[in-house]
């Protein structure tokens, strides 16, 4: 039976409706599309979860050749129970050498590097049972001190926004490749001239299981500002940098993890210019298009107009805050640097000092807030100033307690428990007015998410604390 | 007639049984015969009708002998042997033959001439003596006829030369007396057909020739072929059915009989393979008799084996010629064969069959012309699109996981019960082992070929399909526009593009059961059957179960293609026809899981991951658009606009067609739709369940607008021209316009050779991989997209899945990993415990577990093609970077591959610090260094059982999941048991020595298969049974 026109006309429309809606769903909805997890410590030294089976620290090393210059770490374990650690120690010549040693529950334990294996550059990983352990680098002088903290993750890219091979100063980049297979790694740079490839620092070859330490002086002489790109062609490594100023009037260390990822923005809680203190902000977009920086200045007292900047591609740009007495002498401040236009960069804070003590520190950006704080180093006595900086970004207060870690003891330190921190301020806190041990390992706890920073003025060494959560 | 003492006496053996009115001509012509010295011997095998007096009429001379039953021609002809004495020649004669006046004369001139054993007439038709019949006839090795006559060619004296033959026809054939004897006469257990053939073959070994004198002439009736004998008139198919059974049986009891040993050897197989091949044939074409009748002479001659052995003996003694020597008469190739390929099984009968019936055989070639020209260009496209994947191995892609080397290799697996996916378990293993055990088995272990015929084989398969589907609507054209259009929809070389062996199941057996669905609704014209719905369930849950077998989502996709029906049939018409459907759609599912207990539990006990039916789907399949699936682009076939040429095609029968035409066309539209739908959502994730992969769960539509299409030809045959010229003959050419131009594509990638399958695979690459293993067993963790991976696995996370293989590729047996990972869940953790960060010493982790290489996909083959490429899931690759432990293996970017440097062998004699710390967790093994064991019982005899020695008493880890069923004994014992690892197995070993690993089947595991076994035959039974009443 040969259907009616009408009925025909029906089915056939039912039949283009269901197509037809089909297609109309596909254009109302979005293609699905996924992104990678951010695998802790892959854009800034986190601790791992307290749930992870074994964690690593990587720290890119430093001189641990019994020479003026010594290389220790600082193992905090900031858990109630103990950890089993062990510490290999990687040399730039030589066999490696390690040591195993359990971490006590709530207590830091030091490392020098030159007791297990003595290098003129030794690199190290620090393999813990578990997680939740920070771990810190530093460089020690007999005139200075400088730390940083070590990688939680190796990277196949690093970034330096500071740097300088100025007559007087000796910069090193130290790049540790602690897996199996050889890395393959080309440095290049930005300076205020321009970017510069050294052809002797193109597929540099890194070893496995190796440490180099690369002198940037030999092949870019003579640089005031440097900024350094390290990427690897094949594996991944860990890089760190160590700038020493021979000029009597700066003279001392300064110890720079690089950064494994640019960012669109960076927070430097503190911040502090005056006669003899020179503070400035040094950016490097290493990327094909220009980026624009707003930098927001929160003064201690008073307020300031955003710096507004524009970094080249694949350029370095310093910013000078006191330049037009836009932010005023003697102020501390915080900075938050945002990348407007979705350029991702790299930020460092570099404080020179003359007086009262000379010295500089290059202090890496914040990536992210959190609610714990790691800081492994520490020391609050009469001659080592220990300040913590909490920065307190979100829109509602904080409250901040600083917890000391004495073998096995915590210690909520007196007169700095539950201390507010204003919406959008920052408060820094004078330890050694509260406390005063030699070796004095915190965790900063607060009820929101915030910024925080160590700053040890005795040697002018300043540097993020390690989130914990 | 006068004896004459100068010629050597002859007597005609003339062997009679209810002899029809052509006897009397048949003994006159024996009667006029000009030789001097020929006797007459007719024997009667029983007839009815005593014919003595007929015979005395024509013939007084003649003798006369009856035989107390019918015991066939040759077993009556043997008479002669006891009866006659003294005759130099024999001359067999039907009692349909009559011989010219001097044929035998000529016959015996030429006997003494040749020296010949036996000589053979030319045969011409009785009614029309100037058309040829048969000259002499020769055979293959199987014994099937060739001739160089064609039946009914005109007689022209072409053929007149005298010449050795393979086989003296039967009609009127000359023997000399003493050859007859000392062969024993004709085979007694050979009745009826093809008795020549042996009595020619025997002669020819006892040393005889066997000519053909052509100047001697007889007209033959051929009345028992031809059906006009008692016995063997009726229907021509009632013919057929007394005729063929008998030349199968006949034939190969002469094969099995007078074939050497060696060469018996030699020629079984082969003729083992032709006949599958035409049981095969048979089955989907239609000719089940045909199928039947071989099967018959198989089983007649098996159950004659004790008198097969005799007749061995016997020819045995005769043989005076190697069979080299007599296989040089034998034609060449196989006479079957070339039959076959010309499309002209049975012709011999069929042409007899058809003088019969007064049909033209002429005409019905000429109506198989257009058929077979169009089943040639399809075929022809078909093999030399496929030719490199045809004359080479079968690329590693998708599910085109290899096939084992031996037949053994799949069955141990099914019958042992150990699984050696993942980390092992006792599981059942997949009743596709089984099937492919026994298919491999019928095909003498080819595996590889069977691999083809399962991958390359569905094409034709489905096509085949499609053709008997649509055969209720009506014309050869419309059957072949359904094949036609089937086969140039781009899926299925999409498929096999990206080794979707799933699809391409699916593709072969989508036809075969949409048809068994169609007819159960008896909506028209499919009503005209009308079965038991119970027999229909069984039936085509005897098909489901062998495509879920290899294909588990296969029940789901029928169960959603008859609710497709239904929803089709709302707008159509005929919805509580349709809803039978659905009904023996769900039967047949249920008949499937008895049918492939205990495996279906698998995917029924509570917690099942359903993604273990469907399997896991893609990250890549959210970048499929409707329109790609509305072109069934999955892959390099189906680009617009000609992509969309085939919903042209099938959209004709909706606007011109009419009565069924239409409603079948409304509904195969509706499943159409609802197919590419549910395919769109289901890649969007928007689906509450994971749906089959794209190119499985498209087939359906696929099949469902070539139906349409072929509806489209049914109405342009039917209802156009009902129709005044307009607007619909337009559409119907463009419609045929559409179909030739969507025909392009397929036929342009058949010039790629290999539908555009990557020319190097993952095998390949990894081809190094398996020398590894002198270090010790190990594993290879796949983690990936599901599309890339060569082999099945378990969820990681959306859109991506871990496996493992043993000692490089995997193959087929690591295919159907289960629903539960059970223990292997814990490679599964570990991969998650570094993807969170959470570890960098995955390495330890996976040591114990004997996993040295982990192999990320992030490609389904090598290559840049984009079509290919399957990022694993992004956290993957940073998360092995990040790894301590794990040493990168350069190889091609389509891979990501590395060496976990802190492995164990899967069998290793643990070192002091791997045995300190096995009974400790899997988790502690992180801490544990397992680098100092050293691999023992390295000689696999299957994935059960090992061999080798201990070089030390110590503790011997066996990375397989904890089971009392293993057992290792050696110079000491039966070493202890316990768990290492929590999860594995360790044995301590007190005495070094030569040492046997092995797991104990589980008698519960015997009781499974036998239950299993029970199944299948009684299903199978119950549909023969059923079918034969």
């Amino acid at each position: 039976m040969t259907p009616t026109p009408a009925r025909r006309v029906v089915v056939v429309l039912v039949l283009v409706a269901a197509l037809l809606g089909a297609v109309a769903a596909e254009r109302l909805v979005d293609r699905r599309s996924t992104t990678a997890r951010v695998l802790p410590g892959t854009e800034a030294p986190e601790a791992h979860p307290t749930t992870a089976l074994s964690s690593s620290w990587y720290c890119p090393g430093g001189p641990a050749d019994g020479g003026p210059a010594g290389t220790a770490l600082m193992l905090l374990n900031p858990l109630r129970e103990k950890v089993r650690a062990t510490v290999r120690a990687v040399p730039v010549n030589g066999e490696p050498g390690s040591k195993a040693f359990d971490l006590g529950p709530s207590s830091a334990t030091a490392v020098v590097l030159r007791d297990i294996v003595a290098s003129p550059w030794t690199a190290a990983v620090v393999d813990v049972e578990g997680g939740g352990v920070v771990v810190e680098q530093s460089v020690g002088t007999p005139s200075d001190f400088a730390t940083m903290p070590c990688a939680p993750a190796a990277s196949s890219t690093w970034y330096f926004a500071s740097g300088s091979t100025a007559r007087d100063a000796a910069l090193t980049i130290g790049l540790f490749n602690p897996f199996p297979d050889d890395a393959i790694v080309d440095l290049a740079f930005a300076t205020p001239e321009g970017r510069r490839v050294p052809g002797n620092f193109e597929g540099v070859v890194v070893p496995a299981h190796s440490v180099l330490n690369v002198d940037i002086g030999s092949h870019l002489r003579r640089q005031e500002a440097v900024s350094t790109e390290v990427r690897a062609r094949a594996g991944r490594i860990i890089a760190g940098q160590l700038l020493v100023r021979t000029a009597p009037a700066v003279a001392g260390v300064s110890l720079t993890l690089g950064a494994p990822a640019l960012g669109e923005q960076w927070v430097f809680p503190d911040g502090f210019t005056s006669d003899g203190v020179a503070e400035r902000y040094e950016f490097f977009n290493p990327g094909m298009q220009e980026a624009r920086i707003d930098i927001e200045v929160a003064l201690d007292e008073g307020e300031v107009e955003p710096f507004e900047i524009t970094i080249p591609a694949q350029g370095r740009f310093t910013l000078n805050p006191r330049e037009g007495d836009r932010i005023p002498k003697g102020v501390p401040h915080a900075a938050i640097a945002t990348s407007v236009n979705g350029v991702p960069v790299v930020a460092t804070r570099v404080v020179e000092s003359t007086s009262p003590r000379a010295g500089r520190s290059d202090t890496l950006g914040a990536r992210r807030p959190a609610t714990r704080w790691g800081l492994a180093f520490g020391s609050a006595t009469e001659t080592s100033d220990e300040w913590v900086i909490v920065f307190n970004s979100s829109a509602a207060a904080a409250r901040v307690s600083l917890v000391g870690m004495a073998s096995g003891q915590r210690i909520a330190i007196e007169g700095l428990q539950n201390v507010e921190v204003p919406a959008g301020r920052r408060v820094a806190f004078r330890v050694t007015d509260h406390i005063k041990r030699e070796s004095l390992p915190l965790v900063v706890e607060a009820t929101r998410a915030v910024y925080v920073e160590r700053a040890i003025f005795g040697s002018l060494d300043s540097t993020i604390g390690v989130p914990l959560d | 007639m006068d004896a004459a003492p100068s010629a050597p006496p002859v007597v005609a053996v003339v062997v009679t049984h209810d002899p029809g009115p052509w006897l009397e001509e048949a003994l006159a012509a024996l009667g006029e015969q000009d030789y001097p010295n020929l006797s007459v011997l007719v024997v009667d095998a029983a007839s009815a009708q005593d014919p003595t007096a007929r015979v005395a009429s024509v013939l007084p001379s003649a003798y006369v002998r009856r035989l107390p039953d019918n015991r066939g021609y040759g077993p009556s002809a043997n008479e002669a042997l006891t009866v006659v004495e003294g005759a130099s020649h024999l001359l067999f004669c039907h009692d349909d033959a009559a011989p010219a006046p001097d044929a035998v004369r000529v016959l015996v001139e030429e006997a003494f001439r040749s020296n010949a054993g036996i000589v053979a007439p030319k045969y011409v038709q009785w009614d029309a003596p100037a058309r040829l019949l048969q000259v002499g006839m020769g055979a293959d090795k199987s014994g099937a006829p060739s001739t160089t006559v064609e039946r009914g060619e005109l007689d022209q004296e072409q053929h007149d030369r005298v010449r050795d033959v393979f086989v003296a026809p039967g009609g009127c054939t000359l023997v000399r007396a003493d050859l007859f004897e000392t062969l024993g006469g004709f085979d007694p257990q050979v009745s009826l057909y093809e008795e020549d053939l042996d009595l020619s073959w025997r002669a020819q070994i006892a040393g005889a020739r066997v000519i053909v004198a052509p100047s001697a002439r007889v007209r033959h009736l051929e009345a028992m072929s031809a059906g006009r004998r008692a016995d063997g008139a009726g229907a021509p198919d009632s013919l057929r059915r007394f005729v063929r059974p008998r030349q199968l049986r006949h034939r190969l009891r002469a094969v099995l009989k007078n074939y050497s040993l060696f060469h018996l050897m030699r020629v079984l197989p082969q003729i083992i393979l032709l006949n599958l091949g035409e049981v095969l044939y048979g089955l989907v074409f239609g000719r089940r008799r045909t199928a039947f009748d071989i099967i018959g002479a198989w089983r007649w001659n098996l159950s004659h084996l004790a008198d097969l052995r005799e007749a061995r003996k016997s020819v045995r003694k005769l043989r005076s010629f190697p069979d080299s020597e007599v296989r040089r008469l034998q034609a060449r190739g196989s006479a079957r064969m070339n039959s076959f390929i010309r499309g002209q099984l049975g012709v011999e009968e069929r042409a007899r069959l058809a003088e019969r019936v007064g049909q033209d055989v002429g005409e019905s070639v000429r109506a198989l012309r257009v058929p077979l020209l169009v089943g040639a260009v399809a075929a022809t496209v078909f093999l030399v699109g496929s030719r490199s994947l045809l004359s080479g191995p079968l690329p590693v892609v998708g599910d085109l996981a290899p096939f084992p080397d031996h037949v053994l290799d799949v069955i141990r697996p099914f019958l042992s019960g150990w699984r050696s996916t993942g980390l092992g378990s006792e599981s059942p293993a997949p009743t596709a082992f089984a099937l492919l055990g026994l298919a491999g088995t019928v095909l003498l272990g080819g595996m590889g070929l069977l691999q083809k015929l399962l991958v390359l084989g569905m094409i034709p398969l489905g096509a085949v399909g499609t053709y008997r589907f649509v055969r209720p609507f009506g014309s050869m054209r419309v059957r072949l526009a359904a094949m036609v259009v089937y086969l140039a929809i781009p899926l299925p070389y999409n498929a096999l593009s990206h080794g979707r062996w799933n699809a391409l199941l699916v593709y072969g057996a989508a036809p075969w059961l949409f048809s068994r669905l169609a007819h159960v609704t008896r909506l028209a014209p499919f009503g005209a059957r009308e079965p038991s719905t119970g027999l229909e369930v069984l039936r085509l849950g005897l098909l489901l179960a062998l495509l879920s077998a290899f294909v588990p989502a296969a029940p789901f996709v029928l169960v959603l293609l008859s609710l497709a029906l239904v929803i089709g049939s709302v707008v159509a018409g005929g919805v509580r026809p349709a809803m039978r459907s659905v009904g023996t759609a769900l039967g047949a599912g249920a008949v499937t899981i008895v049918l492939l207990f205990p495996w279906s539990l698998n995917f029924l006990l509570p917690g099942t991951d359903w993604s273990a039916v469907t399997s896991v789907g893609s990250r890549a399949g959210a970048g499929i658009t409707l329109g790609e699936l509305l072109r069934f682009q999955t892959g390099p076939l189906g680009a617009p606009p000609l992509g969309f040429a085939f919903l042209l095609v099938a959209a004709l029968p909706l606007i011109v067609g009419g009565g069924w035409r239409f409603t079948w066309a409304a509904r195969l539209w509706m499943i159409a739709i609802t197919f590419t739908v549910v395919t769109w959502a289901g890649e969007r994730d928007w689906l509450v369940i994971d749906m089959p992969p794209p190119e499985l769960l498209l087939v359906p539509a696929a099949l469902a607008l070539a139906t349409s299409a072929a509806l489209g030809v049914a109405a342009f045959e039917v209802d156009l021209p009902g129709y005044t010229l307009g607007w619909r003959q337009i559409a119907s050419v463009i419609a045929a316009g559409a179909a030739a131009l969507g025909a392009i594509p397929v036929i342009g990638a058949s010039f790629n050779g290999r539908w555009h399958a990557p020319k190097t695979d993952f095998a390949e690459l990894l081809s190094w991989m398996p020398e590894r293993r002198a270090d010790g067993a190990f594993r290879v963790l796949w983690v990936g997209d599901p599309e890339a991976l060569p082999l099945d696995g378990w969820r990681l996370s959306e859109g991506t899945i871990y496996a493992t293989s043993r000692n490089g590729m995997p193959t087929v047996v690591d295919r159907w990993a289960g629903a539960d990972p059970g223990t292997s869940a814990l490679l599964g953790d570990a991969i998650n415990v570094a993807r969170r960060g959470k570890t960098t010493r995955l390495g330890h982790v996976l040591a114990p577990m004997a996993v040295r290489y982990i192999v990320v996909p992030v490609a389904i083959a090598p290559g840049d093609r984009s079509d290919r490429a399957r990022p694993p899931d992004p956290d993957i690759l940073p998360a092995l970077a990040a790894q301590l432990d794990m040493k990168r293996v350069d190889t091609d970017p389509s891979l990501v591959v590395y060496e976990n440097a802190a492995w164990a062998p899967a069998r290793a004699l643990l070192d002091p610090a791997g045995t300190k710390a096995i009974e400790g967790d899997a988790e502690e093994t992180v801490w544990t260094e397992l680098r100092g064991a050293r691999p023992v019982l390295n000689e696999a005899e299957s994935a059960t059982r090992f061999e080798g020695v201990i070089p030390e008493p110590g503790y011997v880890l066996l990375s397989e999941t904890a089971s009392e069923r293993w057992r290792l004994t050696g110079p000491g014992g039966t070493a202890d048991r316990q768990r290492a690892f929590g999860w594995a197995n360790v044995f301590g070993v007190d005495e070094a020595g030569p040492s046997t690993l092995r797991y104990r089947t589980s008698p519960v595991r015997w009781l499974a298969v036998l239950i299993e076994l029970f199944l299948w035959v009684a299903i199978v039974r119950t549909l023969v049974q059923r079918r034969r009443g």
